[in-house]
C-alpha cells in the first residue's frame, strides 16, 4: 500500500477504504448469488466502459452451466473444495460446520429456517463485508485465513478454466486476486 | 500466501476487459467505491436481504453455547423407496447428522399387532438406503434452482431463472396449451407416496384426464391377480407365524421394501416354518430358504395350475371353505384336469416329481402362505399367471388367518371433493376401457406409445414428478423420442437425470427429509404415519407441493362452485385426516408418540362378516366380469409373447437390492460403495459354452438395443437366463452415477442399463408395464 501521510488522514483514507473493501465484498458475493440479469450486464458495461463482447444470453447460460446445472464441480460451496482429501465432497460438510460455529462465535446468526447453507461463497463474502462494517480487523484476518483463503482461490481457477465468457473469467479473477490482495493488506496490519 | 503470484498477459486483458483498467487493489476499490450506490440498485451487489447477519439475540448466544451439539429429534419416515418405514432423524444447528428408525412405526418391526406389541421394544429396523438417506439430502449434484433451456432440446443449455419466473412460465405454458388443444393434451405423472392426491386434484381442475403414477411401473399385475380372485389388491404375508411359505418371485430378504420383512420372516424361521422360493434366479431369499425352485422366466402360472391340479386330484383342498367362501370351482377343476406335473415341466423345467411334492407338501401344512411379487409379475401373462398362484390359498383355506395372506386393515384421510365436469376427451392410455381391470395408476407404456403415434390424440405437454421417464419406462430409445415430440416439458427432480435433461423448465426437488406427507402403512392394521421436515430445504426455494400450489393459485384453477387448492399442503393434509376415520388434524398426530396413529388390531376371517370385495362376495375362481369384458374368466396358462429365439438364444430379467430404488439412488457413493459395478449374471455353464470367462466384456443385444456389458458366472442362475440389475447405466444424473466409483470395469462404468432392450409394451389385463421379458444374445467384446 502506498503510503501516507498524517494521522487523520490516514484513518479517513483507512475508513474510505474500509467502506471500499465492503463494497468488494458485496458486489463480488452478488456476483455468485445471482442470475445475471440484464441490469447487471448493461449496468456494467456502461458503468466502466468496458469491452465484454459476451451477449447477456451468453452469461446466463454460463452462470447456469457452472454453478447451477450439477455435475460441472463448481458448486460455490466451501465444503466441496475445503476437506480433508479423504473427506468426499458434500454439502454441510465439516467446513460448513466450522464456518458456522464462525459466524456464531461473532455474535451472527444464520436463522436455520432459511435453508441458507452458510458455506455458500456469497454469505462468506457477504460476512466478510459485515465483519469490515464492525470494524473487527482480527475476525477479518482470521476469517481470511481459515475460511476464504482455503477456498476461494482455488475455486475461482476453476471458474476461470470452466468460463465460456470474459465476463466470468474476468469475475473469477477479480475475485482469486481480490482475496489474495486482502491477505496482503490485512497481513501489514499487525495488531 | 506471501509468494509473488504472475498474473499472464492473457490474465491482465481479461481484467482490462472487465474493469476498464489494469488490476491493482486500489483501482480495484476505486472502482467498488464508484459503483456501489448505482450497483445496489442495479442487483448487482449482496444486500443481505434475509438479514443473515443481524446480531445474534441473547436467547440465541444461550442456545447457541448450551445446546451446541444437542440438537433435536424429528420423527419422519423414509421415502429412499416407496417403503416408507419409520425413521427419527437427529438434527443439530440446522443439521441432520443421523437417522435411526421410529420404534412407534410399526413398518421396520412387524405386520400384525400382536407381534408389533412383543418385539416393538427392540426398535425398528432400517435397510442400506434409509441408513444413506444424509447422503442424499447433502448430495453435492443436487438441483438447487429452477432452470429454463435455452437452446434445442436436450442440448444441455440452460440459464438459471428465478423461482417466480419459473411459475410465470410453467403457468403460462400449461394455460395456453390448455386453450390450443384441450386439457386432455397435458400429461401428468408422479412417483407414489408424494402427494399424489393433490396433484390428482390439480389435474382435475385443470380438466385433463391423463393424471398418472408409478405404480403400473412396479406391481400392478399382482394387485390385479389379488382383487380379481379375493378383492384385495394387495394382500400381506404373516410370515412370523406360518409354518409354510411357497413364493413366486420375490426377494423380500434381498431387495426389501418393508424393513419388517426380513425380522417377520426370521421369526417365523425360528418358530420352525419351512419356506420354498420358485425364481430363476438363487437370491438372497432364496439362501434363507429351505429350497430352490428354478423356473424358466414367465412360466410360473403353469407350475401353479399343476399344484392346482395335484391338489384337486388328491382332493386335498378345504371344501367347506370352497362351498362357503369360492365360486367357479368346478370350472377350475376342469381347466386344471389336464395340467399334470408333466405338461408344466415342459413349460417350467420344474421336474414333474418336484411339482408333486411341493403340493403335498403345501396342502398338507397350515397355516400356509402363497405369494408372489414382481418376478412373474412384469411379464405378458402375469395378470393370469398371479391369478393361478393366488387361487392356490383360495384351495386351502389360507386367506386372511394366523399365518396366511392378510388383508389389511387402514384408515387413511378423506380427500376433499371437487365439483368438476367429467373431461370431454377419454384418457389417453385405455384405463378403463382398453384395460377394464387396470390400477387407477394408468398404463405409462400407453401413454408413452400415444405421444410416438398421436393416436388417439396429440399430447403437447408433460409435467414429470419425481420420475425419470426416459429410464423407467420399457424401450429406452421410445422413451427419448416421445418426450422430444412434446412441446412443453416440466420436470421436477432431486437430480439432473436423463429426463430432466430433455426438460423445457426444470424444478429441482425437495427430499424426503424436506417435506411433508401422510403415510398410510402397509401392515395389516391402520397404522399412519406422519411425514415433516426434519430441515428446511437445502434448495431455499419452494417445495414441489409448495409449488404446485402456488401454481394452482396463479392459473386461478376452481371448481364449478369456486373451490380452490388450500393455501398449503399442511392444511391439505389435515383436512384429509381431520375428515377421514382418523378424525385428528395434523397437529394432533404430530403430537402421537412418534408421530404415528395406531387405529387397532390386526383382526382375521373378516371375510365371514363382510365376504369378499369381488363382484359376488366370494374368491372367485371363475371371473364373470372378466367373461364380460372379453377377457379369459380363467387363469389359463398363456406362454410369454417374447421369448427367446434362435438368434436371442437367452431369457433376460432384471433384479433389484436392497442398496438401490429403480435409478433414484445411484449418484449416492454411500449406496454405490456397496457394489458399483453391474455385471450380467450368467450361470457358469452356460459362459463356459460360450467360451466366456468371470468379468469378460462383451455386447449384448436384443431386437431393441445393443449395449457394453461385462459378464460375473455363477451357479445362482437357471442355464437359460441372464440377469441384470434394474437402475444401472446412467449417461445423466451425476458423476457418481455415471460409474466414476467404478475402479474394476472400465468398459462399462456405469454398468448396464436393462430397460433398453424391451420391447416396450404393457401386459394386456393389468396394463403392467412388462420389465423382464426378452431374448438377448451375447457377442464377446
Amino acid at each position: 500500500m502506498d503510503g501516507y501521510k498524517g494521522e487523520d488522514k490516514e484513518d479517513m483514507m483507512e475508513s474510505t477504504e474500509n467502506t471500499a473493501r465492503a463494497r468488494a465484498y458485496e458486489i463480488l458475493a452478488g456476483f455468485f448469488s445471482n442470475e445475471p440479469t440484464r441490469e447487471m450486464f448493461d449496468f456494467l458495461n456502461e458503468a466502466i466502459s468496458c469491452s465484454i463482447e459476451d451477449t447477456i444470453e451468453g452469461i446466463e447460460v454460463d452462470f447456469a452451466t457452472m454453478f447451477i446445472v450439477p455435475g460441472n464441480g463448481l458448486q460455490p460451496f466451501e465444503s466441496l473444495y475445503n476437506r480433508a482429501p479423504d473427506e468426499e465432497p458434500s454439502l454441510w460438510g465439516k467446513a460448513t460446520k466450522d464456518v458456522a460455529g464462525f459466524y456464531r462465535a461473532y455474535g451472527v446468526h444464520i436463522d436455520e429456517s432459511t435453508g441458507i447453507l452458510p458455506d455458500h461463497i456469497s454469505v462468506e463474502l457477504g460476512f466478510m463485508g459485515h465483519l469490515i462494517e464492525r470494524e473487527d480487523n482480527n475476525a477479518q484476518r482470521r476469517f481470511l485465513e481459515e475460511h476464504l483463503l482455503k477456498w476461494i482461490p482455488e475455486f475461482c481457477d476453476r471458474v476461470y478454466s470452466k468460463a465460456n465468457t470474459d465476463f466470468y473469467k474476468g469475475v473469477s479473477k477479480l475475485t482469486k486476486e481480490f482475496i489474495l490482495s486482502e491477505y496482503e493488506a490485512i497481513k501489514g496490519e499487525a495488531r | 500466501m506471501s509468494e509473488k503470484r504472475i498474473i499472464t498477459e492473457e490474465e491482465k486483458s481479461v481484467f482490462e476487459k472487465v474493469t476498464g483498467k489494469e488490476f491493482t487493489r486500489r483501482s480495484f476499490l476505486k472502482w467498488t467505491s464508484a459503483l456501489a450506490g448505482a450497483a445496489i440498485a442495479s442487483g448487482l451487489i449482496w444486500d443481505d436481504k434475509l438479514g443473515l447477519f443481524r446480531e445474534a439475540s441473547a436467547q440465541e448466544r444461550l442456545e447457541g453455547s448450551l445446546f451446541a451439539g444437542k440438537g433435536k429429534w424429528i420423527y419422519t419416515t423414509c421415502q429412499m423407496c416407496g417403503g416408507t418405514s419409520g425413521i427419527k432423524v437427529h438434527v443439530v444447528d440446522g443439521r441432520v447428522v443421523k437417522i435411526e428408525p421410529n420404534e412407534y412405526n410399526p413398518i421396520g418391526v412387524a405386520n400384525i399387532s400382536t407381534d408389533y406389541a412383543e418385539k416393538k421394544a427392540l426398535g425398528g429396523r432400517m435397510c442400506p438406503k434409509g441408513n444413506s438417506g444424509t447422503r442424499a439430502l447433502y448430495d453435492p449434484d443436487r438441483l438447487k434452482k429452477p432452470m429454463k433451456r435455452v437452446g434445442p432440446r436436450g442440448s444441455g443449455k440452460w440459464k438459471a431463472i428465478s423461482w417466480k419466473e419459473a411459475l410465470d412460465d410453467v403457468a403460462k405454458n400449461l394455460l395456453e396449451i390448455r386453450k390450443k388443444y384441450g386439457p386432455e393434451a397435458l400429461f401428468w405423472t408422479t412417483e407414489d407416496s408424494s402427494f399424489t392426491d393433490m396433484q390428482g386434484d390439480f389435474n382435475l381442475l385443470y380438466g385433463s384426464p391423463n393424471y398418472s403414477q408409478h405404480s403400473n411401473l412396479c406391481d400392478v399385475a399382482r394387485k390385479a391377480s389379488f382383487k380379481l380372485v379375493m378383492g384385495d389388491e394387495r394382500p400381506l404375508p404373516d410370515f412370523a407365524n406360518t409354518k409354510y411359505a411357497l413364493v413366486f418371485g420375490w426377494n423380500f430378504l434381498g431387495a426389501t421394501k418393508w424393513s419388517h420383512l426380513p425380522g417377520i420372516y426370521n421369526w417365523g424361521r425360528a418358530k420352525g416354518a419351512k419356506m420354498v422360493v420358485v425364481d430363476p434366479s438363487y437370491s438372497q431369499t432364496t439362501a434363507k430358504a429351505d429350497e430352490w425352485i428354478p423356473i424358466r422366466p414367465g412360466t410360473d402360472g403353469a407350475f401353479a395350475l399343476a399344484l392346482g391340479h395335484e391338489i384337486v386330484r388328491n382332493r386335498w383342498y378345504d371344501e367347506e371353505f370352497i362351498k362357503n367362501y369360492t365360486v367357479g370351482f368346478d370350472k377350475y377343476a376342469e381347466l386344471v384336469r389336464d395340467k399334470t406335473p408333466e405338461w408344466a415341466e415342459r413349460i417350467t423345467s420344474v421336474p414333474a416329481e418336484t411339482t408333486r411334492r411341493i403340493a403335498k407338501e403345501l396342502a398338507a401344512t397350515k397355516p400356509a402362505i402363497v405369494d408372489v411379487w414382481s418376478g412373474p409379475g412384469h411379464h405378458t401373462n402375469a395378470t393370469d399367471g398371479g391369478r393361478a398362484i393366488a387361487m392356490l390359498p383360495a384351495l386351502l383355506g389360507q386367506y386372511d388367518k394366523p399365518g396366511t395372506m392378510m388383508i389389511r386393515q387402514a384408515m387413511g384421510g378423506k380427500r376433499r371433493a371437487f365439483n368438476v365436469d367429467k373431461p370431454k376427451s377419454p384418457r389417453i392410455d385405455g384405463l378403463g376401457t382398453k384395460y377394464p381391470f387396470a390400477h387407477p395408476s394408468g398404463i405409462l407404456v400407453e401413454t408413452r406409445d400415444a405421444m410416438l403415434s398421436g393416436k388417439p390424440y396429440q399430447l403437447r405437454a408433460a409435467v414429470l414428478m419425481f420420475h425419470n421417464f426416459v429410464m423407467a419406462i420399457p424401450n429406452t430409445r421410445k422413451n427419448i423420442e416421445a418426450l422430444k415430440k412434446l412441446e412443453y416439458v416440466v420436470v421436477f427432480d432431486t437430480m439432473m437425470s436423463e429426463t430432466a435433461e430433455l426438460a423445457d423448465i426444470v424444478i429441482p426437488g425437495s427430499h424426503y427429509l424436506e417435506r411433508w406427507e401422510v403415510n398410510v402403512n402397509w401392515v395389516t392394521f391402520p397404522a399412519t404415519a406422519i411425514r415433516q421436515p426434519a430441515v428446511k430445504s437445502v434448495i431455499n426455494g419452494m417445495t414441489e407441493q409448495e409449488f404446485i400450489l402456488a401454481l394452482a393459485r396463479k392459473m386461478g384453477l376452481k371448481d364449478k362452485d369456486g373451490k380452490t387448492l388450500p393455501d398449503t399442503y399442511p392444511e391439505y393434509i389435515s383436512d384429509q385426516l381431520k375428515n377421514g376415520p382418523i378424525g385428528k388434524t395434523l397437529d394432533e398426530m404430530l403430537a402421537l408418540p412418534g408421530a404415528v396413529f395406531i387405529g387397532g388390531e390386526t383382526h382375521y376371517e373378516k371375510y365371514k362378516k363382510n365376504g369378499f370385495a369381488t363382484p359376488s362376495k366370494k374368491i372367485e375362481f371363475y371371473s364373470e366380469q372378466m367373461a364380460k369384458k372379453g377377457l379369459n374368466p380363467l387363469p389359463d396358462y398363456v406362454e410369454p409373447i417374447y421369448k427367446p429365439t434362435a438368434e436371442f438364444p437367452l431369457y433376460l430379467v432384471n433384479f433389484k437390492q436392497s442398496e438401490h430404488t429403480h435409478s433414484r439412488t445411484f449418484n449416492n457413493n454411500w449406496l454405490m460403495e456397496m457394489k458399483s459395478d453391474n455385471p450380467l449374471i450368467i450361470n457358469s455353464a452356460t459362459a463356459a459354452n460360450l467360451g466366456l470367462k468371470d468379468g469378460d466384456a462383451i455386447w449384448l443385444e436384443s431386437p431393441y438395443a445393443r449395449a457394453k456389458a461385462t459378464v460375473q458366472t455363477t451357479e445362482r442362475i437357471h442355464p437359460e437366463v441372464v440377469s441384470l440389475q434394474h437402475g444401472y447405466g446412467h449417461w445423466a444424473f451425476g458423476k457418481i452415477a455415471r460409474g466414476s466409483l467404478n475402479k474394476i470395469n472400465r468398459w462399462s462404468p456405469a454398468g448396464t442399463a436393462d430397460g433398453q432392450f424391451l420391447a416396450g409394451v404393457a401386459e394386456k389385463t393389468s396394463g403392467m408395464a412388462v420389465h423382464k421379458e426378452i431374448g438377448i444374445r451375447i457377442i464377446k467384446a
